[in-house]
């Protein structure tokens, strides 16, 4: 947990730094700098995520996948060329089956399968170095998914029953990209992210006079990812931008590494 | 034979006028008051090999063998393919000719083409103990088997049980958790016993700190409880790992005072006991029984009891809601028993007839080995005592009174057809271990 906040904070740091400093360093000590722009962009886009996350649980010895997609508007401010802060809006489904709840009166195993959720975040990139072809810069990413209450009978028992499930769950994203300028239309990229995943999932039993709560803490496996992603501007106010990654992780049963999948699609429209 | 009964004392409620009573391998049934037990003989010859698919093996060929070669690999041993697990390629083979299992086996073994063949060994559910005597225990596991060994033994229902093999997927208890076993006594020596005896008790009957069993009773109880389990030996007991406190506070005949109870009850209390089985009761009422019983369920002690075995209102301490928790007894169809009592205390019901357990090594005829069937729902108590331990030693803040919902709201309602939701005979259903610790799916 120690070297997971310590990864966090440095995260952060980083992207501050590169974020709020570097761009007059990088017009100094670069001689491809980017010039800043005359003034802000406003882009305004949709975009749908899907991701999957192996989640660990109870002190991390057990394990179960999570699955989420979201659909998103998008409001991007554009400070200066290479410089871009960005809000979200969404919803979507979250699925959390395998997790099992112990510390209730009659232990449940969750298989209720997706629930709705809102999705708000934060997010920004900056890149305030050019070399050749290539620009590197940081990007830096903070969603909070607010899960609703979604209430399930008990089944099987001499006795009328229901649980309520509620998820919350954040994730951070932040690390170097670097990209290829060198095509017309075309912009691959390729970051290196590092990814946390962490939440509460809570669930409420209640069978006739028995009741109980439980707050089961949740993390996302592994913390290091990888993403490949491609920006496409048909015109010049409007890009499409394609990413999957990529985020390994060591199976809890020791046999060998996992790997979970994401994916999004943005289109994005400038004013 | 009846159930002697008496205002002023207690008597273990084993032992019934029950033609359910067995006898095997000739021993007269013995005709006391309160003990009905017979024994069954040993298990017999060394363990049998794992039991197999008869007439099927499954065969490997090495990688470059060409189906041509496999072919005439099958015909010469006389056999053919019955399917294919293609994901590993091991060919279901089915034996045509005369030759066995084995032979089959080491003739294909004996073949450069083969990279391996083996008998289809028949797999068993995981967490079956291997007590030498489980078989038996159609209570904990009814698979339709014969209920003894003698001859014209009724056979169970399958899945007539309190299903706990499943419930031992999840938990086989803690030696942390203790069952109060207030009772004739518990034969501290026993070989399905001594190891998970906590301390040699109290014996309020004779005065001393050794509460050996003269009676059978309590050691039967005991043992269906929580006998050693998966140690090769005897029976399984339904708390795998939760240890036994011995309290001593009937006499040989099985009778003790309310006093003498009262005082186990409370010593087994304030001497860790996180359950209390009390196999024990009388037609009449008493504060001081009473009185005991609040004391312990105070302590946050769980406290099962049986309803009593002949056919009439519930016994007391059993009667003593909400302190103790009143257990009637089912039999290997799920039946109610007809001598189990009745009555609106009844909480639940489980297996009490036939039951196999453990019984003193000191009053085993010679020939026997120490086991006995009992009927009653003395014999039922105890499955519920045993969930009650594993429940305590999976979510140990459960109060007395969460155990008691629990173990109810998840009994089957084996009466359902008669008597939908809660009765008078078999109250919530027969105990269904599973349903009380196995995680419940929760679905849309």
């Amino acid at each position: 947990m120690r070297t997971s906040r310590t990864l966090t904070s440095a995260a952060f740091i980083l992207l501050a730094w590169t974020l709020l400093g570097p761009a007059d360093l990088g017009a100094q000590d670069a001689q491809d700098a980017v010039p800043a722009a005359t003034g802000p962009v406003m882009k305004l886009g949709l975009g749908l995520e899907y991701f999957s996350r192996t989640l660990s649980w109870d002190d991390g010895l057990r394990s179960s996948p999570m699955t989420a997609a979201f659909g998103v508007a998008r409001l991007e401010v554009e400070l200066r060329k290479g410089f871009t802060l960005g809000a979200c809006l969404g919803y979507g489904l979250s699925n959390f089956n395998g997790l099992v709840f112990r510390n209730l009166p009659f232990s449940l195993d969750y298989e209720a399968g997706t629930s709705g959720s809102f999705l708000a975040g934060i997010d920004g990139e900056a890149d305030p170095f050019k070399i050749g072809d290539f620009e590197i810069g940081v990007l830096g990413r903070y969603v909070i998914s607010l899960g609703g209450t979604k209430t399930l009978a008990i089944s099987g028992l001499n006795a009328s029953g229901t649980a309520d499930a509620r998820a919350l769950w954040m994730r951070v994203q932040a690390g170097p990209v670097v990209r290829y300028m060198g095509y017309q239309d075309f912009t691959p990229y390729l970051a290196l992210m590092y990814d946390r995943l962490w939440g509460t999932f809570t669930t409420t039993e209640t069978v006739k006079e028995l009741s109980g709560t439980e707050d089961k803490k949740i993390a996302g496996e592994g913390s290091i990812g990888a993403a490949f992603g491609v920006v496409y501007e048909p015109l010049a106010n409007l890009s499409f931008r394609g990413e999957v990654g990529a985020i390994p992780y060591k199976k809890i049963s020791g046999s060998g590494l996992g790997f979970d999948l994401g994916g999004s699609l943005k289109a994005v429209l400038s004013f | 034979m009846s159930v002697h009964r008496s205002r002023s004392r207690l008597i273990g409620l084993v032992g019934l006028a029950v033609a359910a009573v067995l006898l095997s391998f000739g021993a007269r049934y013995r005709s006391s008051t309160i003990l009905a037990v017979s024994f069954v003989p040993g298990p017999s010859g060394p363990s049998a090999p794992p039991p197999c698919v008869a007439g099927e093996v499954l065969v490997k060929f090495k990688p470059a063998v060409s189906v041509m070669m496999k072919a005439s690999a099958l015909a010469a041993f006389e056999t053919r393919t019955v399917a294919r697990i293609p994901q590993l390629d091991v060919y279901i083979i089915r034996i045509e000719g005369a030759a066995t299992v084995d032979e089959t086996v080491a003739a294909f073994r004996g073949s450069p083409d083969v990279e391996y063949a083996e008998p289809n060994v028949i797999c068993r559910a995981l967490v079956t103990p291997n007590d030498t005597l489980f078989k038996y225990q159609y209570a904990l596991a009814n698979t339709g088997q014969i209920i003894g060994q003698v001859p014209g033994s009724p056979q169970g229902k399958p899945s007539a049980d309190i299903k706990a093999t499943q419930a031992w997927e999840e938990t086989k208890g803690l030696a942390t958790v203790v069952i109060g076993i207030v009772d004739t006594g518990v034969d501290l020596t026993h070989l399905d016993l001594q190891s998970k005896i906590k301390a040699s008790g109290r014996d309020f009957i004779n005065g001393d700190l050794d509460a050996s069993d003269d009676n059978g009773h309590g050691t039967m109880v005991a043992g269906i409880a929580a006998a050693a389990t998966d140690n090769n030996e005897g029976i399984a007991g339904v708390a795998w790992n939760s240890m036994i406190l011995p309290v001593k506070v009937l006499d040989a005949s099985g009778n003790g005072p309310s006093d003498v109870v009262a005082q186990g009850i409370i010593w087994a209390a304030d001497n860790g006991a996180n359950v209390i089985n009390l196999s024990l009761g009388s037609e009449s009422p008493s504060l001081t029984l009473q009185s005991a019983v609040k004391y312990a369920y105070d302590k946050g002690v769980f406290i099962a009891a049986a309803a009593g075995n002949s056919n009439t209102a519930v016994d007391y301490p059993a009667a003593y809601h909400p302190y103790c928790f009143t257990v009637a007894a089912t039999d290997y169809n799920d039946l109610r028993a007809s001598w189990s009592n009745f009555g609106p205390e009844v909480d639940v019901a489980a297996p009490g007839d036939r039951i196999l357990a453990p019984y003193p090594q000191a009053l085993t005829p010679l020939g026997f080995i120490a086991y006995a069937y009992g009927s009653g729902t003395s014999m039922a108590t105890p499955h519920v005592a045993g969930l009650a331990a594993l429940l305590k030693g999976a979510k140990p803040w459960l109060t007395p009174a969460e155990i008691q919902a629990i173990i109810r709201y998840s009994s089957d309602d084996v009466n359902a057809s008669t008597y939908a939701g809660r009765d008078d005979f078999l109250g919530y259903g027969r105990i269904n271990m599973e349903n009380a610790l196995v995680p419940i799916k929760i679905t849309k």
